[in-house]
């Protein structure tokens, strides 16, 4: 990750080394009162594919129009390529776009919707004809050029939509939840499809969802957002293992909650009271915030890290809460477990292979973590709260 | 009450889709007429009132110059509602209401009230008596009712679609030539045709603003009748009765009336 310096790549020559970089910097929108984005950075290196993932309402989309250039910031600046982009509106940036609605031209042919952006560049005829072709193949849909949009299927709609953007070889391609009416199936079919493009072309992609899976499926990297800010911007397994607070982790993922006081802060180490009495986790499990003694506090546990014990059994350096295993359902290659422990309700996710020594539903059992697994956050304020549909 | 009586409401229906095209039937065939005076069903049969209607340069003059005004004033209106609902739309969509109250104004006035304002306003730019005059006076009149297709062509349209071509690099004035006003034609066709027929047909406010020199066919018709109700009228009414049909099956032949018929919230 470049870090952004937007004045010196304002006065830079745009290199081609810097072709399908964006570089964010304090940018803000308002609308009157309404604060819809507040003070985003954001560095997104040349070929990434990039997925701009947040609950509706998050400023997601906003960002995405603040890049095409349909809407200006209220403060801040966008650079394409290292070039400043204010004022510039979108038919003079080097930018793609495939629209939520795809907004595919009704009245033209396949080739003539794909031709479109070409034609207005005055390219000759015969490389107009030959390109179009190349980007038809390019997206599987060569043997279509002369269908009518409205003879297409979803999918195939998705696939033109693409093929017209790319064929204009834009620095970026921004895409506004293009799957997001698709059935399942097709969705997962293009999901692999976009991936694959974006890889042989190495065009920068900026992918809007509200799907945590879609994003972790397709991405290089992940900008998280919540309320109008970016929560954290990093790689999949990264955001995944290492949230930077509460919000991320339960947007990214499962996650079992164990609510908690802090008792004590030494040093490297982090006591909680919590169910089944006070328990010692590491600092360095602290996501976004310093722990102080008498605060509440989240522990936070991936499903996969919970091992189930026979209630007798030694839990050996791990911390082992008593509970009850409430359902075991199996899921093909993995086992979930809904497990109680007190008032507290966690999922647990196990390997189907090692089912025979899981205790059945009803059984008693201990809850185990190792403490370095452990997650210690700082509990979400109202308004993140909401998104998840929880009353604080 | 549904079941009550099906065959009231069945034979009511028969009674008003006869009753609706009935005068122009009867104007119809009294056109054949071989008397001199308007007379159904005509006792004989002759074409004598058509070969009159056709050869009377009168007839002929009032049917060019109302089918001129009538063109001119449809593509002045289309073009002015176009833009106004365009550009309301695009950028000044709180602007809307105050244009439409502005636009179906005219509904609201009685058309000889209109028709002495439109003395006022026509006689201030000199052109009472002339073409100029009367299409001004019509630009006014036929203004609600080209608006609404256009508005309604103009609002089905995905904003995302200008968008899109904004983003593969077409100019605004390029998006609104490639694929607004191809994406409208509809609309717009409807448009024109609403307003050629109504201007066609204005006879109120039309009576203040002609001249000596310049008379539309519908006034032409009415001051006709006043003098001799010969069967000349009927075949000239014929005639155009048979033009506006022939215009309404063409368009709907190239574009598809839908405007006509498909409600606001579509």
């Amino acid at each position: 990750m470049s870090p952004a310096q937007p004045e010196a790549l304002a006065q830079a020559a745009p290199s081609r080394a810097a072709r399908g970089s964006i570089d964010v910097a304090g940018v803000a929108k308002a609308y009157g009162a309404t604060t819809v984005l507040s003070g985003l950075d954001l560095a997104v290196e040349a070929g990434t594919f990039v997925t701009l993932l947040g609950p509706s309402g998050c400023g997601k989309t906003t960002l995405l129009r603040l890049i095409a250039g349909f809407i200006q910031p209220s403060a801040g600046s966008i650079a394409i390529d290292g070039r400043d982009m204010a004022g510039l509106p979108p038919q003079r940036r080097p930018i793609g776009m495939v629209f939520q609605n795809l907004a595919l031209f009704p009245h033209f042919s396949v080739e003539e919707n794909v031709a479109y952006g070409l034609r207005l560049r005055n390219v000759p005829e015969a490389d107009l004809r030959r390109k179009v072709g190349t980007f038809l193949d390019l997206v599987g849909l060569g043997h279509l050029g002369s269908r009518r949009i409205s003879q297409l299927s979803g999918g195939q709609k998705q696939r033109v939509a693409l093929a017209r953007s790319l064929v204009l070889e834009p620095s970026i391609l921004l895409l506004d939840e293009p799957l997001s009416a698709l059935d399942l199936q097709l969705r997962k079919q293009l999901q692999v499809a976009l991936k694959e493009i974006q890889r042989e072309l190495g065009t920068t992609f900026v992918f809007v969802t509200h799907d945590q899976e879609e994003a972790t499926l397709m991405s290089d990297r992940i900008v998280v957002m919540s309320a109008g800010a970016i929560q954290q911007y990093d790689t999949p397994p990264a955001i995944y293992s290492q949230p930077a607070n509460l919000f991320v982790a339960k947007f990214v993922g499962e996650l079992n909650e164990i609510t908690g006081r802090v008792a004590a802060v030494t040093t490297g180490s982090v006591e909680i009271d919590g169910p089944g009495g006070r328990h010692g986790l590491p600092a360095s499990g602290a996501r976004g915030f310093s722990p102080t003694a008498g605060a509440n506090c989240v522990i936070g546990l991936r499903p996969e890290r919970i091992t189930i014990l026979p209630p007798d059994a030694d839990a050996s350096g791990r911390i082992a809460l008593p509970g009850t295993v409430v359902e075991r359902i199996a899921l093909g290659p993995v086992l979930r477990f809904v497990l109680r422990c007190g008032e507290q309700r966690l999922v647990a996710v196990r390997l189907a292979s090692d089912g025979a020594a899981l205790p059945e539903a009803g059984s008693p059992c201990r809850i185990a973590f190792d403490p370095a697994d452990a997650q210690l956050f700082e509990p979400l304020a109202a308004p993140a709260a909401a998104s998840f549909g929880e009353k604080p | 009450m549904m079941s009550a009586n099906p065959k009231l409401s069945t034979w009511a229906g028969i009674l008003l889709l006869i009753s609706l095209p009935a005068p122009i039937l009867i104007i119809i065939g009294a056109s054949f007429s071989d008397t001199s005076y308007i007379q159904f069903p005509p006792e004989g049969l002759s074409l004598r009132w058509y070969r009159d209607a056709l050869f009377d340069p009168r007839w002929p003059r009032a049917f060019a110059i109302s089918v001129g005004i009538a063109a001119v004033t449809a593509v002045i209106v289309t073009i002015v509602n176009f833009m106004a609902a365009y550009y309301t739309q695009r950028h000044a969509p709180k602007l809307a209401t105050w244009l439409e109250l502005a636009i179906f104004s005219p509904l609201f006035f009685p058309h000889a009230a209109m028709g002495v304002a439109m003395v006022a306003l026509v006689a201030q730019f000199g052109l009472i008596g002339t073409a100029p005059g009367i299409v001004l006076a019509h630009l006014i009149v036929t203004l609600p009712f080209s608006y609404r297709p256009i508005h309604i062509a103009l609002r089905s349209l995905d904003p995302d679609l200008v968008r899109a071509a904004n983003v593969m690099g077409a100019s605004e004035w390029r998006a609104l030539k490639d694929i607004v006003i191809p994406m409208c034609r509809s609309g717009i066709l409807t448009s024109l045709l609403f307003a050629g027929i109504i201007s066609f047909d204005e006879v109120t406010v039309t009576m203040f603003l002609i001249g000596p020199n310049i008379s539309t066919l519908p006034v032409q018709i009415f001051s006709f009748v006043q003098d001799s109700a010969t069967p000349v009228l009927a075949a000239i009414s014929t005639i155009s009765v048979l033009i506006t049909f022939l215009a309404v099956i063409i368009l709907d032949r190239v574009a598809g009336l839908t405007f006509f018929v498909r409600h606001d919230g579509a």
